[in-house]
């Protein structure tokens, strides 16, 4: 459809694209997602309203000031970003050989257009991912070759404790067949950057029998809201395993969703979340069930805390043809405060005869008699609260690779609850 | 030595008067049995000792060392001593045996006094060799799939790890076989000595054989109706809660 009118602010998008010195093949790209952004709504989450995504979909600035690549003698792929001002990729000699490619986005679409250009999200279906679309300004292009087996994580931070005024990440993961590798994204902000958008997509494809084991923690500390996305395709037979622990202080909406096209593919979501004060999540997961018996699992614990609000969406979509699929999922939240609210919303849509689909979902309290027990052991409420909320989330967590990760995630879960039980206290 | 002292304690629960003017008084160096039919007000009196909410004391007091505690939490009385071996011990997934162990005995100590990790899991072998506690069970979550015996053995377990002044051992014999009952009591005979007293609630007189008692208290109708040594357990045993009653010129308190 051809739009006659276009706002002054269209106008100005269009032009600040067209001046980046970038392949032309990605600015018509961004030009397109852009134009298409106007004809697409907001993405349809059950129970978030749609002006919260308003707020999310800033226009970004273009500049990432510096960035090096290290070609190392270490077996460990390690990328790290801080702000909008430098790109670190240390990248094994060894697996440069091999074929791994690690390289900012912007350099592969020009270097690797065969790679970029083929996978690149093209038909967005909301207008948020549209204009993520449009205007990412940093990101990374991992390519794993065939058969590759990495013993070491693949680590990706991204550090935001500066002023920036928008990142906009995108992080395209590709690897052929028969790969395994795991992969352990971490963010995080610094309190008090009042005007930091900070937003990222992780866009996984997953070749024919490969098994990826991705871990995400995010722990943002800016005040605007993030959006998050953690999106995989997934070949034959290939299996992706997600955990994301979801540790922020701000307002957040996260998706991640596993596209199951090849057969006898598998995902396992699983998600850890914490909301206190005032802070909203809401988070989507979703597996879309394309190819013959392919298996999804999602798995979701969250805890809320004084007037946090949380809010679950899982959906389970299976389309006809997706014969033998297996499509189940679990959400459990923990409220630990009266005025805490949480919504676990499951969402089955199946369209095939011989599947099997299967959803639970509960919002619960501590149970006084688990209270009581732990106290007369002489725990103190809220080392009894800690205790149950670790023991809550920890048969997820554990399965996080890097100790020293865990180590840190449960300092900041305790000083949390720690604070909350004595802040609802006085 | 540290006393226990429960003077004129009368109790409602949901509404109904349970306790009615309870008197009992347990020195460090003495383990007592209450005896008494069910429903007589056996688990009100531990549970009240406890702290437990729903338990509301309406007339008489329980005193540590002459203090009250009737307005202490209920961790605060576990740090100061008592420990409730319980009926029904709760299962929670997600938290480890041992790390609720190792949590329990540091409560108990200043925060610099932490016990050592590797003195910690010396003393958790110990006692779960004592007990016959199969290894693994440390690692599995809190009493989660534990069998009945399982759950009696692992509440000993915690009770021979933090060493309180004051045990109280609800129908710490229920679901017991003769092995595990003997076992559970080789674990509280462990305990015995100056330091150490204790309250063993039971039904039945088969667990104060293992166990034997100081001083026996037969409990009827809220209220302890009888109080004398270890062979008035043998003596319940021959005539029974019905023919005690009689003799005391008392209704059997089985509906109250």
């Amino acid at each position: 459809m051809i739009k006659t009118r276009r706002s002054d602010f269209f106008k100005r998008q269009l032009n600040v694209l067209a001046d980046l010195h970038e392949a032309e093949w990605l600015t018509e790209h961004r030009k397109k997602a852009l134009s298409v952004s106007r004809d697409l709504d907001w993405p349809d989450y059950p129970r978030v309203l749609k002006t919260t995504f308003q707020a999310i979909s800033a226009p970004s600035s273009w500049s990432l000031q510096e960035e090096k690549t290290f070609l190392t003698e270490k077996s460990q792929i390690r990328i790290e970003q801080s702000n909008l001002s430098s790109l670190k990729i240390y990248l094994p000699r060894e697996l440069q050989k091999l074929g791994v490619v690690v390289m900012n986005l912007f350099e592969a679409a020009e270097k690797r257009p065969d790679l970029v250009q083929q996978y690149l999200q093209k038909d967005p279906n909301n207008r948020l991912l549209a204009m993520h679309q449009a205007y990412w300004n940093c990101g990374l292009l991992i390519y794993l070759p065939n058969d590759l087996h990495l013993e070491k994580p693949i680590e990706i931070s991204l550090t935001v404790d500066n002023y920036a005024s928008a990142i906009e990440q995108h992080i395209l993961f590709i690897t052929g067949s028969g790969v395994t590798a795991t992969v352990v994204q971490t963010t995080k902000s610094s309190p008090g950057l009042e005007k930091v958008q900070l937003n990222s997509v992780f866009d996984l494809i997953a070749g024919p029998g490969s098994r990826l084991d991705c871990f995400a923690v995010d722990q943002l500390n800016h005040s605007k809201i993030s959006y998050f996305n953690r999106f995989s395709r997934l070949g034959v037979d290939a299996e992706v395993n997600w955990l994301l622990a979801e540790m922020n202080l701000n307002n957040l909406v996260g998706e991640c969703s596993a596209i199951l096209n090849g057969n006898g593919s598998k995902a396992n979501l699983r998600v850890v979340s914490l909301a206190d004060r005032k802070q909203k999540q809401a988070l989507m997961t979703k597996l879309i069930h394309i190819g013959q018996h392919t298996t999804g699992n999602i798995n979701q614990r969250g805890v809320i805390l004084q007037d946090g609000r949380l809010i679950y969406n899982a959906v389970g979509k299976i389309v006809k043809g997706a014969h033998g699929a297996n499509s189940e999922q679990s959400s459990r939240i923990l409220l630990l405060s009266p005025t805490a609210t949480g919504d676990a919303n499951p969402i089955l849509l199946i369209d095939e005869n011989d599947v099997e689909a299967g959803h639970a979902a509960s919002i619960g309290r501590v149970s006084p008699e688990q209270l009581y027990y732990l106290m007369s052991r002489g725990l103190t409420v809220d080392r009894a609260r800690q205790l149950l909320v670790k023991g809550f989330f920890d048969d997820l967590l554990d399965r996080l690779p890097i100790e020293n990760l865990r180590a840190e995630l449960d300092q900041a879960l305790e000083r949390r609850l720690l604070t909350n039980v004595q802040k609802s206290v006085s | 030595m540290t006393t226990l002292e429960i003077k004129n304690l009368h109790v409602q629960a949901e509404g109904q008067h349970i306790l009615k003017g309870v008197n009992l008084t347990v020195s460090t160096g003495e383990i007592h049995a209450i005896m008494g039919p069910n429903g007589t007000g056996k688990s009100t009196l531990s549970e009240t000792i406890m702290g437990r909410s729903g338990y509301q004391v309406t007339e008489g007091d329980i005193l540590l060392d002459g203090k009250s505690i009737l307005n202490w939490t209920v961790d605060e009385r576990a740090r100061h001593g008592l420990f409730l071996a319980m009926q029904y011990p709760q299962e929670i997934p997600g938290i480890t045996n041992m790390e609720f162990i190792r949590a329990a005995v540091n409560a108990g100590r200043p925060k610099e006094k932490a016990i050592k990790v590797r003195d910690f899991l010396q003393q958790l072998d110990e006692k779960m060799a004592l007990l016959k506690i199969p290894e693994e069970m440390a690692e599995r979550y809190l009493n989660e799939g534990f069998s009945g015996g399982e759950k009696k053995r692992n509440e000993i377990l915690q009770l021979l790890m933090l060493k309180p002044r004051f045990a109280i051992l609800d129908e710490i014999d229920s679901g017991l076989d003769i092995d595990a009952l003997t076992i559970v009591a080789k674990g509280v005979n462990s305990l015995r000595g100056a330091e150490f007293g204790s309250l063993i609630i039971t039904h039945y007189q088969r667990l104060l054989k293992y166990i034997v008692p100081d001083v026996v208290h037969i409990m009827m109708g809220g209220r302890i109706v009888k109080t004398g040594g270890p062979d008035l357990a043998a003596e319940l045993e021959k005539t029974g809660y019905e023919g005690l009653a009689k003799t005391l010129g008392l209704e059997t308190a089985d509906h109250d």
